[in-house]
C-alpha cells in the first residue's frame, strides 16, 4: 500500500533510473579509457567500477589484457561484485575481483550509441 | 615523470606557449593552481565556458592530488604543465605519488568522471609508486 508522501514507482520513473545508471557507467567507461590510454610501460593497471550507482569510487586492479577483453563487446563493462545494477545490468562473466556484465534494454542503447570505441563517444 | 604529451619540447621549438610550475600537494594550493591555469586559458583565448570547464576540471584534478596522491604524513608536490598551440590548451597535472590503487578511494573516481565530462579527451598515467599523471585537452574558440 502507498503511504502518505510516497511515490509509487512509475514506468517513467524507472526509465529515468534506468537512464540515470546507463549514463554514470559510460562516464566510468571513459575514465578507464583514460587510464587505457595511458597505460603505456605497465601490465596492470586500477580500473574504476564501472557501475551505476551513485558515489561509487572503488577502484579494482586488472591486467591490461582483461580489461581489452571487456571493451571488446560495447555493452561489457567491468563492476565490483555486488554493484550490479537490476533492470540495467546481466552479469555475463565472474573474475577475481570484478565481474562482467553485459548492458540491457535502454542501457543497452545508450552504451552503443557512446561507444568511444565505434568513434561515437567523446 | 615523463608526460604523455610533450608540451615542454613544443615550447622549446617556439610552437606553443608553457605554463610550467610546481606546488606543495596542500589544499591551499588548489585555488592557486585553478587560477594560474585559468589565467593562463583566459591570455590564449578561452571563453567564459571553456575557462569553466578548465577551471573545475584543474581543481578536481589538482584536489586529487592533495588527497589521494601521497601516504598520510608524507609531502610531494604537484606539477603542473598547461600549453596553449592552435585551438588546443593541453594541462597536465601530474604528482610523484602512490599511483592509482585498487580499493574504495573515498572520493577519488568522482573528480576523474567530472574531468570525463569536462574534458575534449583526457588520459590519466598512473604508475606503481610513481605518480599519476592526468592529461587534459580542451578546444580554445577560434
Amino acid at each position: 500500500m502507498q503511504r502518505a508522501g510516497e511515490r509509487a514507482p512509475t514506468r517513467r520513473g524507472d526509465e529515468l533510473s534506468v537512464r540515470r545508471a546507463a549514463l554514470l557507467q559510460v562516464n566510468g567507461r571513459r575514465v578507464n579509457e583514460a587510464i587505457d590510454r595511458g597505460a603505456q610501460d605497465v601490465k596492470r593497471s586500477a580500473f574504476v567500477c564501472e557501475c551505476g550507482n551513485i558515489g561509487c569510487n572503488a577502484l579494482v586492479e586488472l591486467d591490461l589484457t582483461e580489461y581489452e577483453a571487456v571493451r571488446e563487446d560495447f555493452d561489457r563493462f567491468l563492476v565490483i561484485p555486488g554493484h550490479e545494477v537490476d533492470g540495467v545490468d546481466e552479469v555475463v562473466e565472474r573474475r577475481d575481483g570484478y565481474v562482467v556484465v553485459a548492458k540491457i534494454g535502454t542501457a543497452a542503447a545508450i552504451a552503443a550509441d557512446t561507444d568511444p570505441r565505434s568513434g561515437a563517444g567523446r | 615523470m615523463t608526460h604523455i604529451a610533450g608540451p615542454r619540447a613544443r615550447a622549446r621549438e617556439g610552437r606553443s606557449s608553457l605554463l610550467a610550475r610546481h606546488w606543495p600537494a596542500s589544499d591551499a594550493s588548489v585555488p592557486e593552481i585553478r587560477h594560474a591555469v585559468s589565467a593562463f586559458a583566459l591570455a590564449h583565448g578561452a571563453d567564459d565556458p571553456t575557462l569553466y570547464d578548465v577551471a573545475l576540471a584543474v581543481t578536481e584534478a589538482a584536489a586529487n592530488v592533495v588527497r589521494h596522491a601521497y601516504a598520510p604524513g608524507s609531502v610531494g608536490d604537484i606539477e603542473v604543465v598547461a600549453e596553449a598551440h592552435g585551438d588546443t590548451l593541453e594541462v597536465v597535472v601530474s604528482d610523484g605519488g602512490e599511483g592509482l590503487r585498487a580499493g574504495p578511494s573515498d572520493g577519488l573516481g568522482v573528480g576523474l568522471r567530472i574531468i570525463a565530462v569536462l574534458a575534449a579527451s583526457f588520459a590519466i598515467r598512473s604508475r606503481p609508486g610513481r605518480g599519476t599523471e592526468v592529461w587534459m585537452r580542451f578546444l580554445l574558440p577560434r
